[in-house]
């Protein structure tokens, strides 16, 4: 219900984030909340949600189609792999997690882009530096959210003391 | 090797090679109706939000309209409430003159009735000169009947019908040249002629060369008047004419009470 919900919500959100902001300003929702999904609910969840999120992108962009949902699903999977290694329980870190996970994701992309377009990404200062940062800032809010739809579900799902 | 370690890497197989699928694959036409499909269910939404946006900024300037609205309607309503007594007193005085009339055995006048008429087209050739009004004779409107206009709470002469057609009806302007009407001119009541100058000029000749008359005295038709009412207004005197040595009278020209180019609705009066 929280993967559905958190789907919904990250395809809607950026397309409001993209018609609204310039792209530079607009963090990449999906990309976020497939890192904290993979972060808070494992590598299962956080790869789906790269996976048909990153789907739902390609589909708004007229680059590469299958692109964004390669990376995101891949990005899913590693971020996954870290969860038990690192503590990500604090702002910083996480924040750090979105930051580093989106220089990846911009340096896929640029790999993809030259590999099957033969050509370069347009405005890859923006790639590289806006959209990390942008990303980084947002980041710790998506945790957030997350963990407070986790922490109420548990609370429904836990027999009430007598 | 757990389940979910095994979901995991069979997850990641999978999602790889769709999209690499996916990446190979010319997708170029599929793609863009599934886009065109998306754009179809996701365009109403952000238009739906920009007219909500221009509602929200236009609430401050609609609030203050809607204050404004409020005053005028209070302060015509208590307009109105004064005018229903005016015309309560004005019953009493009609009542009163009459009866006084009968006492007296001067003739009964009726009252106005008019019909108010839409302002339809005036003629470029002759601006001053005459107008179009969207009532005929099938509105029973008759030849010669005085057309009053209104403007800033005050009734004045327009002119009076020319020509009748089935449904509208030309008016002669008090400014055009054809144009003539008795009028008495200030508190002295000297009758004199108006005459329109075929711009917006009228001028009133024969007044007596003794009246002391000056500027801003306002001049109303007279009771000789063939086709209006007494005491319609006119306009008021704008200068008064140097006398002449050798004509028995004085002159002097008339600003018109009503601005002719601003009128929409003029009042059709019917009998004098």
């Amino acid at each position: 219900m929280i993967w559905f919900f958190g789907f919904v919500s990250a395809c809607f959100a950026h397309w409001w984030l993209v018609q609204m902001f310039p792209e530079s300003a607009a963090p990449h929702l999906p990309l976020m909340m497939t890192i904290a999904f993979s972060i808070v609910r494992g590598p299962v969840s956080g790869q789906c949600m790269g996976f048909f999120t990153g789907l739902f992108v390609d589909t708004l962009s007229v680059r590469l189609f299958g692109g964004q949902a390669l990376v995101l699903s891949a990005l899913g999977y590693l971020s996954g792999q870290f969860r038990k290694k690192i503590d990500f329980n604090s702002a910083l870190a996480q924040a750090l997690a979105i930051f580093t996970a989106s220089l990846a994701y911009a340096a896929a992309m640029e790999a993809l882009s030259l590999i099957f377009m033969n050509q370069t990404l347009s405005g890859a200062l923006t790639y590289f530096i806006g959209k990390p940062l942008t990303n980084a800032l947002a980041g710790p809010a998506v945790f957030a959210l997350l963990d407070k739809a986790a922490a109420s579900r548990r609370r429904r799902l836990l027999p009430r003391a007598q | 090797m757990n389940v979910e370690r095994r979901v995991e890497k069979v997850l990641f197989v999978v999602f790889t090679a769709v999209s690499l699928l996916f990446l190979s694959l010319p997708t170029a036409r599929s793609l863009q109706v599934f886009k065109l499909f998306l754009a179809y269910c996701f365009d109403p939404g952000p238009q739906l939000s920009a007219k909500a946006a221009e509602v929200l900024k236009a609430t401050p300037s609609n609030y203050l309209r809607l204050m404004t609205v409020d005053q005028t309607n209070r302060e015509l309503r208590l307009d109105a409430t004064a005018h229903r007594l005016k015309l309560q007193q004005a019953d009493a005085l009609l009542e009163e003159n009459r009866a006084l009339r009968h006492v007296l055995g001067l003739r009964e006048q009726g009252l106005w009735k008019f019909k108010i008429a839409g302002v339809l087209e005036r003629d470029a050739s002759d601006w001053f000169g005459s107008l179009v009004v969207d009532l005929g004779q099938e509105a029973a409107i008759s030849l010669n009947a005085p057309v009053l206009g209104e403007q800033d709470g005050e009734i004045g002469v327009v002119g009076r019908i020319l020509e009748l057609g089935p449904k509208t009806a030309r008016v002669l302007l008090i400014d055009d040249q054809l144009s003539s009407i008795a009028v008495m001119v200030g508190d002295s009541r000297r009758e004199g002629l108006l005459t329109g100058q075929g711009r917006r000029l009228l001028r009133v000749d024969f007044l007596d060369p003794e009246a002391a008359i000056a500027v801003g005295d306002r001049v109303l038709t007279s009771p000789t008047s063939a086709v209006f009412a007494p005491g319609n207004l006119v306009g008021a005197v704008r200068r008064v004419l140097p006398v002449d040595p050798y004509l028995p009278y004085q002159s002097v020209e008339v600003a018109a009470a009503m601005d002719i180019n601003n009128l929409k609705q003029v009042l059709i009066i019917e009998g004098k």
